[in-house]
């Protein structure tokens, strides 16, 4: 029939397009591609005031937006601006979903082996801790063990985990990190010393809090386009109006239009920039091989950037064949995957077994229950099968939790409220199963007890049970949206440190294929036992 | 707050919410029909006698099936391109596409299975087939409305990342378990009405093979 074979055509068009990861589509030139679409899509920050915020009618503004207007005037072109996140924003440029990123990203030696970052930098900032005034935290040294707030992406989280051995507690945003440290989920929170001060600032809610500390691994903010497109047209282009941006003061004026100081490094590079190094030139120019001098850049970059140790090599060595995945070649990254994995399993065993029992008691009580009882179970159950469980997960952890914190001081813990959730989850779904086949078994025998029903129940109900065990596990993922460090989690935070976007997330496919395949297979054997069980009984 | 202002702040941005679940209904939607389409060339290619196809497409169903759609989310976000250029016009590939396609791919493992079953029962002249395929059907799609909630993570304006909007607009903590409720209460009636639609086909089914 001819119908089926265009159903089947559109099916392997379908598979070709979800199994491709290629970005074949991607222009070779992004200032064509700019140019053809008549407006530039720079990515900026949204919870990072002033430098990249969200007004009241949802609109971007700050200093980076501002920036992107005068770059997209001087193009010519129309803006469109884009809020991206500490955890994504490498991904977006690298994936081309924006042409430029004016995104507080701080200049790293590694992030520049990800990324296309631009000399000269814009800015620059350092680390710092937002503590409680009646925190008893006093120095850096006094972090080791502690539950410390962080925000995913950051790239000084790895340095507090490794060298100040915190205790992470790792949110999304900014808004989930607040509302996780004012419920007392976490003793502080590290993040940018720029916008902790700004926070307090403009936020009475902090007005218990402070920074004692003073800053560390302070460093330059870069704009990044595409690593394919640091030395492109586009690339060059960009870098060239940022000098100019440092030469006449531009950027000061709009920094300062937001009220920051511009006295510090602002001043000192507007300085620099305008060096003159004869009559006819400045001091700090691209040189023929395109680099500047090294008085003008940060030296300790420039020198790190050419700098690989052995590890490093080997790393680059993968990602030459093709398989650049980070655990391979980096035990921070393995040890992180590993938990998560654990993790992974851990809450899937606990939620169904917790789905099972709370499913089988439900049930019983529906089945054998009169009139009444039934109602309220069945309005129980429709609640909590129709509430999807990232909502109730938010509900709980963020809506629930923060209320607890303020009245009770109590604070929820994320692994245990996941762990209720997905129980209750999959439970609401198997007390509806197990209490038909209950009420079908006592109908062909009105007279036994319950016990002696059981094991028939059982075997009627089991393959719906299974399959709702199934389903959870698939559902345990959504538990990274509270902080739970499982193994999405995990392979989110080793794409936004090494930016291996297409191995992770293959790995990430297959290792859910084939759990959910072995347990499938698994499954389908504890079948013919509970038959067996059953027969036995009876 | 109080809880009559709590309550106006809620309808308030109550058409803002509404806004945004329809975006949940149309990425709901969408994957069904879709991935019914798709899954019903998969399950007649399945329930065919080209012992070669079948596998072909028992293996594709196997794959569709025991990935989870919250995984497909960040993999066609992160693996899909943003825009593409096609006879010299650049067309940018919306985020709603991006969740429709990620939750389209259980559905077509759902629809396979399901159609697999449908087209051998029809063969083997069983009643009430149809009836039971559309009641999977209706229940089906109530586990997809509840996965759309999901595409708040890869940047779907849809409900649940418009309620966070409003918690950050509000700044209010308390307010924040009555918006999530109020998201809730929108998902138990709609599930409610999907619920009652399911049971009113069982009835109708019911009745036809008694009658």
């Amino acid at each position: 029939m001819h119908y089926q074979r265009a159903i089947i055509r559109l099916t392997g068009w379908l598979i070709f397009l979800l199994i491709s990861t290629s970005t074949a589509w991607a222009e070779s030139s992004r200032l064509g591609l700019i140019q053809q679409r008549g407006k530039l899509i720079v990515g900026v920050k949204a919870d990072y005031p002033p430098w990249g915020m969200m007004n009241t009618s949802g609109r971007l503004i700050g200093i980076e937006p501002d920036l992107a207007r005068n770059l997209a005037h001087q193009l010519g072109v129309k803006l469109q601006l884009v809020a991206v996140t500490s955890s994504n924003r490498l991904q977006k440029v690298e994936s081309g979903a924006v042409d430029l990123l004016l995104a507080t990203l701080s200049d790293t030696p590694a992030r520049r082996q990800l990324s296309g970052l631009l000399e000269p930098n814009y800015y620059s900032s350092g680390v710092n801790i937002l503590l409680p005034r009646q925190s008893a935290i006093t120095s850096w040294d006094s972090l080791r063990g502690r539950q410390i707030c962080l925000s995913n992406g950051a790239f000084f989280n790895r340095t507090l985990i490794q060298r100040h051995l915190i205790n992470p507690v790792i949110f999304k945003g900014t808004r989930d990190t607040l509302l996780a440290l004012e419920a007392g989920r976490c003793e502080g929170w590290v993040y940018d010393d720029v916008a902790l001060q700004r926070l307090k600032q403009d936020d009475p809610r902090w007005q218990n809090y402070h920074l004692p500390l003073s800053p560390i691994m302070v460093q330059p903010w870069a704009a990044a386009v595409s690593r394919a497109e640091r030395n492109s047209s586009w690339g060059l282009l960009v870098s060239d109006i940022m000098i100019d941006w440092h030469r006449s003061g531009e950027l000061s004026n709009i920094v300062a239009a937001w009220g920051l100081s511009t006295d510090g490094y602002l001043l000192q590079q507007q300085q620099l920039w305008n060096q003159p190094l004869t009559r006819a030139g400045y001091l700090c120019s691209r040189q023929a091989d395109g680099t500047f001098p090294l008085a003008c850049i940060d030296r300790k970059l420039a020198l790190a950037t050419n700098h690989t140790d052995l590890q490093a090599r080997f790393g680059v060595m993968l990602r030459n064949l093709g398989l650049d995945f980070p655990p391979l070649y980096d035990e921070f990254s393995l040890s992180s995957l590993l938990e998560g994995l654990a993790l992974t399993l851990g809450i899937s065993l606990t939620a169904m077994l917790g789905g099972l029992i709370f499913g089988t008691l439900i049930g019983t009580l529906h089945g054998r229950g009169n009139r009444l009882t039934r109602i309220v179970l069945n309005m129980i159950n429709a609640t909590l099968r129709m509430t999807p469980p990232i909502l109730s997960l938010y509900l709980i952890f963020f809506g629930i939790g923060s209320w607890a914190a303020l009245q009770l001081g109590v604070t929820f813990n994320a692994l245990i409220i996941a762990c209720i959730v997905f129980s209750l989850y999959a439970g609401a779904s198997n007390a509806v199963i197990f209490s038909v086949a209950l009420q079908t078994v006592t109908q062909t025998q009105p007279d036994a007890s319950l016990r002696q029903l059981l094991p028939e129940t059982l075997d009627r109900a089991w393959s719906g049970l299974m399959a709702n065990s199934v389903n959870i596990v698939k559902a345990v993922g959504i538990a990274s949206t509270i902080a739970v460090p499982e193994i999405i989690s995990a392979a989110n935070s080793i794409i936004s440190e090494h930016g291996t976007t297409s191995v992770v997330m293959n790995f990430l496919v297959l290792f859910y294929f084939g759990l959910i395949t072995l347990m499938l297979w698994l499954l389908k054997h504890t079948k013919g036992w509970v038959r067996r069980w059953a027969h036995k009984s009876n | 707050m109080g809880a009559q202002e709590q309550l106006g702040t809620l309808l308030l941005w109550t058409p803002f919410l509404a806004e945004g679940f329809l975006i949940n209904l149309l990425i709901s939607f969408a994957p069904m029909l879709l991935g019914t389409l798709l899954g019903w060339g998969l399950g007649s290619l399945r329930a065919s006698q080209h012992t070669r196809a079948g596998y072909i497409a028992s293996s594709v169903t196997s794959l569709f099936r025991n990935i989870p759609s919250f995984v497909f989310l960040f993999y066609i976000a992160f693996l899909t391109p943003m825009e593409f250029s096609w006879q010299g016009e650049v067309y940018s590939f919306p985020i709603w596409l991006k969740a429709t396609l990620a939750l389209t791919v259980p559905v077509i493992g759902f629809a396979s299975d399901q159609i697999t079953t449908l087209l051998s029962e029809l063969r083997e002249k069983k009643d009430n087939c149809w009836g039971m395929f559309s009641i999977a059907w209706t229940q089906y799609l109530l586990v997809v409305v509840m996965a759309s909630a999901t595409a708040s993570v890869i940047g779907v304006d849809e409900i649940v990342s418009r309620a966070n909007t409003v918690i950050a607009a509000v700044r209010d903590p308390s307010l924040m378990l009555w918006v999530y409720g109020y998201v809730a209460l929108w998902f138990l009636l709609t599930g409610s009405l999907i619920s009652a639609l399911a049971r009113v086909i069982e009835l109708r089914y019911q009745r036809s093979a008694q009658g």
